[in-house]
């Protein structure tokens, strides 16, 4: 399917077209500092010569129509003044005044400028018209926040499927509509999007000319004697649609197919136009118009871990965490992640023979060595820094993790995140979904293999077990066993501390059980003065000295209790002052 | 009181004055056109605003959106209502004898200087249709003289022609009674400001005259 839908607007007879999902992160990420610069001169350049230089109010809107089709089909109406709206815009937040007091300022204008802002100012406040600029910024700001809200990650995760998009799309439009509604503010009065074909869009009649102008030759005597409807112009006409549309239809309702000649020459020109056209009446309306269409046609956008900027993906590379954007090195970001982790693997295929080569250097110096018992050997613990956990001991090749698996462990996110604090601790689940991506990574990379995912996700498909009867519960799941990860650094970097453990436990089932330790619980000693702790402490100290008299010998310390004694005043002070 | 040119400042203070009357003329039209659909877009307070800060000139009240035409002011485009614009002229003209209360120096206008700026004002156009306006310039000239105080400015006189000439206007509608109702409010804002506005002018012509020709 195309990615691109036609739109019209009212007042212009041209059809315009949006690529959808890459216009609104152009719009999204559009640089609008040019344009602010060039209004500022222009407005600078007015005040002193008492109009707006033309030159640089032609710049500063070409420079703005690029931001979005939707700015540059409305440029010769909505957004006309833009320029006088970033200047007023400027003057106020430059000088901190409001725009009732710029407005007062001229209200008796004494150029062509003051008399611009004043006019400006005036619509405004007639709500004839907004400040467009302002506008234009507030919903770049509008269009970012959606982006993060429907496509940014969720601790460090991206999240894309059907129906996360959809419910956190609508979710994010509930909220504008119900704070709209607790407001007050009428439905009509919030954006919207028709759906048109070139024929019926309000401007057809001059859109689609040529064939309209063959129509009102076969129609113009009956026309000329019809009824005039520009009366209603201006009038609220919204509970008279069908009235209106059946009145005008009266006059064409005989009419029959025209000649073939006729019909070949519509079809000429109705051909090149698009069949679907959207009707947009703001910007907004054509940029939530957009995320609709990007929903319906699975197209998403993804944060690229590497320049944090957002890319568009499809279902089927959703899981891309890199985009295709040459960035400052001149490579596009995919590029260098590809190219680091060729040079990641090379560095470490090369540490791993030179490993190889110094182990094997140490077994020969070993065996010339006399005999030393095994289990000696065993319990000398292998630094872990040896080891680089990056460098796995298997060849590294780049594998695809199998889709199967993919939605496997889609699957236990979303069952893990749904039961974040009920169930599991967030923190638990942070690590646990780091542990995945990692685990995906690595597995690109060829530093770790298939069937350790699968070893992960049989762990987490535990976890998610006991989450969820937690969960039901109403607890936080205990953790019978450590995390997936503790246990396999354990296996992996302690495999020779294990075997002493085990030869530990042999010894103790030997003990009878009679004899094994009993744990009580910790009681805390209460005292009801700082003394009696203290005293506490000096009386524990002398039983450890009975039972160790060697540590008496090292700790002598005299404790001497307060004496207090009593003082009068002509003692403390000496006589009194009277005296 | 001497003026550099004596006919130039008075030609300039009877413009003035036909400007003022020319312009409350359309302000009344302006403020009426708000009832045919914007009552609730425009404030009044705003295009007082606008009135009272351009006196001689109204034609930024069409920032605000308005406009005068055959629809939003179409009980007013008729030959009865016509005859409003000399009587405003009129009813401003009669009190041309309170500049005498502006002094430069010590000085003020003579009776025959502002004898003839009202005559210069009433052969531009000023008319007493009907003769609606009671007022006089000779019954203000002596109210002045003997420094009592004038009647206020109001739009009795207005009102009553609208009631009793032009019958589009004395129906009861909520566009008639809007009119009735700014216009009072509107009529003495707006005299108060024209005189001042007067007032500035007479001291403009006189400002830059050289001492030894004042002497």
């Amino acid at each position: 399917m195309e990615n691109t839908v036609g739109f019209a607007v009212r007042d212009n007879n041209n059809f315009y077209k949006i690529d959808i999902s890459k216009t609104l992160l152009y719009f999204t990420e559009y640089d609008f500092t040019y344009f602010w610069e060039q209004c500022i001169d222009a407005g600078r350049t007015a005040r002193k010569t008492g109009r707006l230089p033309q030159n640089s109010v032609t710049n500063a809107k070409a420079i703005i129509s690029k931001a979005h089709p939707y700015i540059e089909a409305c440029m010769s109406t909505d957004y006309s003044e833009i320029v006088t709206d970033c200047i007023i815009e400027y003057i106020c937040h430059s000088e901190r005044i409001g725009l009732e007091e710029l407005w007062a300022r001229c209200i008796s204008p004494k150029n062509m400028y003051e008399s611009a802002i004043f006019r400006r100012i005036s619509e405004y406040k007639t709500n004839r018209a907004m400040n467009r600029w302002s506008s234009i910024v507030r919903l770049q700001e509008y269009a970012r926040n959606k982006i993060d809200f429907i496509f940014g990650p969720e601790n460090g995760v991206t999240v894309l499927n059907d129906d996360v998009v959809r419910v956190r799309k609508e979710y994010f439009d509930l909220a504008l509509s119900v704070a709209a509604n607790e407001l007050g503010c009428p439905a009509e009065a919030l954006p919207s999007v028709k759906l048109c074909s070139p024929a019926t869009i309000p401007s057809a009649a001059f859109a689609v000319g040529k064939v309209s102008k063959a129509i009102y030759r076969r129609f113009s005597e009956a026309l000329a004697q019809g009824r005039d409807m520009s009366v209603l112009d201006g009038k609220n006409c919204s509970k008279i649609h069908d009235q209106a549309a059946m009145e005008a239809y009266a006059y064409v309702k005989n009419m029959t197919r025209p000649g073939e000649l006729d019909m070949k020459f519509a079809l000429e020109t109705i051909k090149g136009n698009p069949a679907e056209l959207y009707l947009p009446d703001s910007l907004k309306a054509i940029i939530d118009l957009e995320f609709e269409l990007m929903y319906k046609r699975g197209i998403y956008l993804r944060k690229c871990e590497n320049c944090g900027k957002y890319f568009t993906v499809d279902i089927t590379s959703a899981d891309e965490p890199r985009c295709d954007r040459v960035n400052s090195s001149g490579k596009t970001c995919r590029q260098q992640y590809e190219e680091l982790c060729e040079t990641i693997a090379v560095k470490a295929r090369e540490t791993a023979e030179e490993e190889k080569r110094s182990a094997a250097v140490e077994t020969a110096a070993i065996d010339e060595q006399p005999e030393i018992p095994a289990a000696s050997v065993h319990a000398t613990p292998v630094p872990a820094a040896a080891v680089p956990a990056s460098v796995p001991d298997v060849p590294k090749q780049e594998i695809k993790v199998p889709k199967e698996l993919e939605k496997r462990g889609q699957k236990l996110y979303n069952a893990l995140y749904k039961r974040v604090d009920r169930g599991i601790d967030e923190n638990e689940f942070r690590e646990w979904s780091q542990y995945l991506s990692n685990m995906k990574r690595n597995i690109k990379i060829g530093e770790a293999t298939i069937s350790q995912f699968e070893e992960f996700l049989d762990y987490s498909d535990k976890l998610c077990e006991e989450v969820k009867l937690a969960a039901k519960n109403k607890t936080v799941h205990a953790p019978v066993e450590k995390t997936y990860e503790h246990k396999h650094k354990a296996a992996d970097a302690q495999q020779p501390v294990q075997l002493e453990l085990s030869e530990i436990n042999e010894t103790a089932a030997v003990i009878p059980a009679s004899e094994k330790v009993e744990v009580k619980p910790f009681v805390p000693q209460t005292f009801d003065s700082l003394f009696d702790a203290f005293m506490a402490g000096y009386a524990k100290e002398n039983e450890n000295d009975e039972v160790a008299p060697e540590k008496h010998e090292k700790k002598q310390v005299e404790v001497r209790l307060p004496q207090w004694e009593h003082l009068t005043r002509e003692d403390a002070y000496g006589k009194k002052d009277n005296d | 009181m001497v003026f550099i040119n004596e006919a130039a400042a008075l030609n300039g203070l009877a413009d003035t004055i036909i400007k003022g009357g020319v312009s409350l003329y359309n302000a009344i039209k302006y403020i009426y056109s708000i009832a045919e659909k914007d009552f609730y877009n425009v404030s009044i307070k705003d295009t007082f605003k606008v009135v009272l800060n351009n006196i001689t000139d109204t034609d930024s009240l069409q920032a605000l959106g308005l406009r005068i035409d055959d629809i939003t002011c179409k009980e007013m485009q008729n030959e009865e209502y016509n005859h409003v614009l000399p009587m405003i002229v009129y009813s401003l003209a009669v009190r041309i004898p309170t500049l005498k209360s502006v002094r430069y120096d010590d000085d003020t206008m003579s009776d025959d200087q502002l004898y003839r700026l009202y005559t210069m004002v009433m052969d531009k156009g000023a008319d007493n249709y009907k003769d609606m306006i009671s007022e006089t310039f000779l019954e203000t000239k002596y109210l002045v003289r003997k420094g009592k105080r004038l009647p206020p400015f109001t739009a009795d006189w207005f009102k009553t022609y609208l009631y009793t000439n032009v019958p589009s206007l004395a129906e009861i509608t909520n566009k008639n009674m809007f009119l009735l109702g700014f216009s009072d409010v509107l009529f003495a804002m707006f005299y108060s400001c024209l005189e001042e506005e007067l007032k500035n002018k007479i001291l403009e012509y006189t400002a830059d005259i050289p001492e030894d020709e004042t002497e």
